[in-house]
C-alpha cells in the first residue's frame, strides 16, 4: 500500500479577511516522511502563514480566503478541526511566553498529554523520556516564567515533543534568543532531527542546521521560488541577491573564490564543513604568511566626568539589584565613549549589558559610582533635559507606542519639550521622511510591520536629536536583510545628526560591519573594549560571554590569519591574496 | 523575588496547604473584620479590630510566607492614600460628638466616631488586600485552577483563571518597561506619582501599548493552547486525565473547620447581641 505522504499542498492560495492581497499564491508542495525542510524568506513573504497552514491553524484559527488542497495525510485538512491536526501536527512559535501556560515545568510539559487524555502511567513514562531527551531534567521544577529564554523554549519544544507529532513544525525558534539559548535550542532541533522525524522549519539562523537539511524552499512575496538541496540552493546567486537572502557566508565566500579560480573542490556549507577543505588549500599555497596579531588598545580614562567632549563617560559603576536575593549586577565599571561613536555592548543575558544601559540612561542609579552625558551627571539634570541628552530605545517596539497615528506619535515626544507649531511639524517631517515612514504617517502604529515599528521607535526618540542614543536590541525578530537595514538607518543618524549610537546586541555580524567598537561584558565586568578586529582576534576571552564572532572571522582565525577578516568581501581579498 | 500578587514558589507549611482551605481561611478572615467588635481594647489602649487584622496579616506573610514587607512596599505606598482618605473623609463627614479638639474650627468638625468608623473601613479594605496577597504568595495557581475545577467548575474556567495569574509577573515587568518608556520621551506622567491628576493620565497613556500588546498576546497564547490540544476533550469526548491531583490532607481539614468554626461563633455572638458592635474589653 502507497504511503501517505505527510503533507501535500495543490494550488493552494490564501488572503486573509483583513487583506485582499493574497499572502500565498498557488503553493504546490510535498512533505515527505522523515525530510528535513527549510523554508528561507524575508519578513512578510507568507512563511509563518504558510507554516500555520501546515499546522491547521489556518483555515480553522484564522479565517481568510482558502484556495486549492492542503492534504494531512491524505486527509483534506478543512475536514479536520484544530485539535485532530494536533495530533499529527505540532507547532512552536517564536515567542516563548505565549506557548508556556502553567507555573511549573513539569506541569508545562505533561499539559498536551493531559488534554488528550493519556493515562497517567503514559504521561510519566512520556516526562521521564523527553526530560533525558532534552537534557532538561534539572528544569523541572522551576517556575516558567523565571527560565531565560533558551530554557523557555527548550521547555517549550519538549512541550510539544511529548505529545509524539509525526511532524514537527517550528517557525523561527531561535529569533527572540540570545547566543547561549540559540545554541540549546539548536542543540534541542539537532536531537530531534537525529530520530530522523519529519520537520519543517524557519529560521534565520539556518546556518547551523544547513547540513542536516534534506531541502530548502524559497518564498517570496508569496510563491515558491525555488525548492531544492541545500547546495544547489545556494548556487541561485542572482535570484537570492533579486529577492534579498544572502546565501551563509562561508558559502557566499566559497562560490566567489571558486569564481575566481580557485580550486575548490565541494562548496562547503558550514564552518565544520570549510575548516578542512580551506586547511587544504592553505597548506598548498606560498602565501600565507598572517601578520602578527595587533596588540589590544589600551584607552586611556579621563579624569574629569565634566568632560563634555565625550557623549557617556562611566566612572567607578557598581550596581546591587536589592535582597532577598543581592545580585552584583555591575562591578567597577568605567568607560568612555567619545561623541559620533557606533559602539555595541555585547554579552550573555545576565552578563549586566542592560543593566549598564539603564544606568547610563539614568533610569538605574548605581549602588557606587557615576555616570555623565555630555558632562553633566545624568541623575541630577531633569526628566526632559535627560531625554534630549541620552535617548534610549527598549527592544520590543509595542512597548514604545502611545498615540494613534504615527505623526502623532513622534509629536508626543516633542510636547514634553516645550517644542510645538512649526518647528514641531518640520522636525516631524524631517525624521520620518529620514526613516522612510513619511507616507505611513496617517496609520495607527500598531498597523506597521515590525520593522517599520522599529523604526518609529528611533524616530521618537531621534526627533530630540540626543547627543547619544542606547538601542537595545534592534535587530530581534527581523530577517538579516531588514536587521542590515536598521543598522544602516542607525548609521545614517550617526552621520546626519552626530549622535553617537550605543546598540546592545547578539549579532555579530552586525556589530563587525557597523560598529567602531565593541565593549563585551561578562558577570558584571568588562572584559574586553576595543574595535571588532581587535575583539575578535581574542576568541578565548569572547568564549566567555558565549558570543561568537562572524563564521567567516572565525574561519580565518581558525587558519591562522590575523587581523581577521570581518566580512565577506574581506575574506575574499585575503584569501585571494594567498590562494591566486 | 517574588513579584505582587504572584506565587512565591517558596517551601512553607502555608505554601503546602491546598488552595481551598487557604481560600477559606481567607474569606473567613475577611468576615471576622466585619463580624468582631471595634475597637478592641487591650490594657487600656483602643485599637481598631480592622487595623489589628491588617497588622496581623502583614506579620503572617513576613513571617509565615517568608515575604518581606519591602518587597511589596511599592503596593503599600499606592494603598496608603486610599486608607487615609478612607479615614479622614469618615473623620469629617460622620458629625458625632466627641470631637477631637475643640481649640480650632477643623478640629472641631473633626469627630472620634468618624476617625475610628472611617479606619475600620479603611483598614478592612488593607486587610483584604495583604490577604488576597498571602494566598497569591503561597498558592501555585495551577493548584487553585485545579481545586476551581474539583469544586465544580469546567476545567477551560478554571484554567482560564489561574493561567491569568502565571502572566501576571510578565505584566508587572511590561508595565515597568513602559514607564521607562515614557521617561525616554521626557516624560514625567509615571513619575509624579504623587499628583494623582498626572498619575492617572500617565495610566491612561499606558493603556494603548498594554492594551494592545496584551490582546496580541492573548491571541498567541490562545493559539497555542489550541496547538496543545485544548478543546480536544470538548470535541472528541475523550476524558482529560490529570498527570497531579490534588487532595484534602488532615491540616486541611482542620484548617477549614477551625476558621468557619471561630466565623459561626463570632457571628452567634453578635447576633445574640453578646458582642455589641462596640469595645470588646480584652485583659
Amino acid at each position: 500500500m502507497e504511503e501517505k505522504i505527510p503533507l501535500e499542498f495543490k494550488n493552494v492560495s490564501f488572503s486573509y479577511s483583513t487583506s485582499p492581497e493574497p499572502i500565498l499564491k498557488n503553493i504546490n508542495l510535498k512533505i515527505h516522511k522523515g525530510e528535513f525542510v527549510g523554508i528561507v524568506a524575508r519578513t512578510g513573504s507568507g512563511k509563518s502563514t504558510l507554516l500555520g497552514m501546515m499546522a491547521g491553524v489556518i483555515p480553522h484559527h484564522f479565517s481568510g480566503d482558502l484556495e486549492g488542497e492542503i492534504r494531512l495525510y491524505g486527509q483534506e485538512t478543512r475536514d479536520l478541526s484544530l485539535s485532530k491536526f494536533s495530533i499529527h501536527t505540532g507547532l512552536v512559535l517564536q515567542d516563548p511566553d505565549s506557548q508556556l501556560f502553567n507555573l511549573l515545568v513539569r506541569d508545562e510539559v505533561v499539559w498536551g498529554l493531559e488534554n488528550r487524555g493519556i493515562l497517567r502511567a503514559e504521561m510519566a513514562t512520556r516526562f521521564d523520556e523527553v526530560m533525558h531527551f532534552f537534557n532538561i531534567g534539572p528544569l523541572k521544577d522551576r517556575i516558567t516564567y523565571d527560565l531565560s529564554g533558551g530554557e523557555k523554549q527548550r521547555v517549550v519544544i519538549s512541550s510539544v515533543y511529548v505529545n509524539k507529532p509525526s511532524i514537527l513544525l517550528l517557525d523561527n525558534p531561535t529569533s527572540q534568543l540570545d547566543p547561549l539559548g540559540s545554541e540549546y535550542v539548536i542543540q534541542s532541533i539537532k536531537q530531534v532531527l537525529e530520530t530522523h522525524e519529519t520537520v519543517v522549519m524557519v529560521e534565520d539562523k539556518i546556518d547551523e542546521l544547513l547540513s542536516h537539511a534534506d531541502r530548502l524552499i524559497l518564498l517570496h512575496e508569496g510563491e515558491i521560488l525555488l525548492d531544492t538541496t541545500p547546495n544547489d540552493f545556494f548556487r541561485h546567486t542572482e535570484l537570492l541577491k533579486r529577492v534579498g537572502i544572502t546565501p551563509p557566508s562561508i558559502m557566499d565566500l566559497s562560490l566567489r573564490l571558486q569564481s575566481a579560480g580557485v580550486n575548490l573542490p565541494t562548496i562547503p556549507l558550514t564552518l565544520e564543513d570549510a575548516l578542512p577543505l580551506y586547511r587544504g588549500l592553505m597548506n598548498g599555497s606560498t602565501n600565507i604568511a598572517s601578520t602578527p596579531p595587533a596588540t589590544p588598545v589600551k584607552r586611556a580614562t579621563s579624569a574629569l566626568m565634566t568632560d563634555s567632549s565625550l557623549a557617556v563617560a562611566v566612572r567607578e559603576v557598581n550596581f546591587y539589584y536589592p535582597p532577598p536575593q543581592v545580585v552584583h549586577a555591575l562591578k567597577n565599571i568605567n568607560l568612555e565613549i567619545e561623541r559620533s561613536s557606533f559602539v555595541a555592548i555585547i554579552g550573555q543575558n545576565g552578563s549586566g549589558k542592560t543593566t549598564l544601559a539603564r544606568c547610563m540612561a539614568g533610569y538605574l542609579q548605581p549602588t557606587q559610582g557615576q555616570v555623565a552625558v555630555g558632562g553633566r551627571n545624568v541623575y541630577t539634570i531633569d526628566i526632559y533635559e535627560r531625554a534630549r541628552r541620552i535617548g534610549y530605545v527598549f527592544q520590543n517596539p509595542e512597548t514604545q507606542l502611545f498615540r494613534m497615528s504615527v505623526y502623532d506619535e513622534v509629536m508626543f515626544t516633542l510636547q514634553y519639550q516645550g517644542i510645538k507649531g512649526a518647528e514641531a511639524e518640520e522636525r516631524v517631517h524631517e525624521i520620518l521622511q529620514f526613516l522612510d515612514l513619511w507616507d505611513q504617517a496617517h496609520l495607527h502604529p500598531f498597523r506597521l510591520s515590525t520593522g517599520d515599528k522599529q523604526r518609529l521607535a528611533i524616530a521618537c526618540i531621534a526627533v530630540l536629536r540626543p547627543d547619544a542614543l542606547i538601542i537595545d536590541e534592534p535587530t530581534t525578530g527581523q530577517d538579516p536583510a531588514h536587521a542590515w537595514v536598521i543598522m544602516q538607518l542607525l548609521e545614517q543618524l550617526r552621520e546626519h545628526y552626530e549622535i553617537t549610537v550605543i546598540v546592545i546586541t547578539h549579532a555579530m555580524t552586525l556589530a563587525a560591519n557597523f560598529c567602531d567598537r565593541i565593549i563585551a561584558l561578562c558577570q558584571g565586568e568588562v572584559i574586553l573594549d576595543d574595535t571588532p578586529r581587535e575583539i575578535f582576534a581574542q576568541p578565548e576571552t569572547l568564549a566567555k560571554t558565549f558570543v561568537k564572532p562572524p563564521s567567516i572571522t572565525q574561519l580565518a582565525l581558525s587558519l591562522g590569519l590575523n587581523p581577521p577578516p570581518l566580512n565577506v568581501d574581506e575574506a575574499e581579498k585575503m584569501f585571494k591574496e594567498r590562494l591566486l | 523575588m517574588p513579584a505582587i500578587y504572584s506565587y512565591s514558589a517558596y517551601k512553607t507549611w502555608f505554601h503546602r496547604l491546598d488552595a481551598r482551605s487557604k481560600l477559606t481561611f481567607v474569606f473567613c478572615y475577611l468576615l471576622l473584620a466585619f463580624l468582631l467588635p471595634t475597637p478592641i481594647v487591650i490594657a487600656g489602649i483602643s485599637w481598631p479590630t480592622p487595623f489589628l487584622l491588617f497588622v496581623l496579616m502583614i506579620f503572617l506573610v513576613w513571617w509565615g510566607v517568608r515575604v518581606n514587607p519591602r518587597t511589596y512596599m511599592p503596593f503599600l505606598l499606592y494603598l496608603a492614600p486610599i486608607i487615609l482618605g478612607l479615614m479622614f473623609a469618615h473623620t469629617f463627614m460622620l458629625n458625632e460628638c466627641p470631637c477631637l479638639n475643640e481649640s480650632t474650627p477643623v478640629l472641631r468638625s473633626m469627630s472620634v466616631a468618624g476617625f475610628l468608623f472611617g479606619t475600620a473601613v479603611a483598614f478592612r479594605l488593607g486587610a483584604m488586600a495583604i490577604c488576597f496577597l498571602f494566598f497569591s504568595y503561597t498558592t501555585d495557581p495551577f493548584e487553585w485552577g485545579l481545586s476551581m475545577y474539583k469544586a465544580g467548575i469546567p476545567y477551560k474556567g478554571a484554567f482560564m483563571f489561574a493561567s491569568a495569574m502565571r502572566f501576571y509577573p510578565l505584566l508587572q515587568e511590561e508595565f515597568i518597561t513602559i514607564q521607562d518608556a515614557l521617561k525616554a520621551r521626557g516624560s514625567d506622567l509615571l513619575v509624579k506619582w504623587y499628583n494623582p491628576v498626572r498619575l492617572m493620565w500617565g495610566v491612561l497613556t499606558t493603556a494603548i501599548p498594554m492594551g494592545l500588546g496584551g490582546l496580541r498576546r492573548s491571541r498567541n497564547i490562545a493559539l497555542s493552547m489550541e496547538l496543545r490540544g485544548f478543546s480536544f476533550p470538548e470535541e472528541t469526548g475523550v476524558q482529560r486525565q490529570l498527570f497531579r491531583d490534588i487532595q484534602l490532607r488532615p491540616a486541611d481539614y482542620i484548617i477549614i473547620g477551625v476558621w468557619v468554626a471561630i466565623v459561626i461563633i463570632v457571628a452567634l455572638l453578635r447576633l445574640t447581641g453578646i458582642w455589641s458592635a462596640g469595645p470588646l474589653v480584652l485583659g
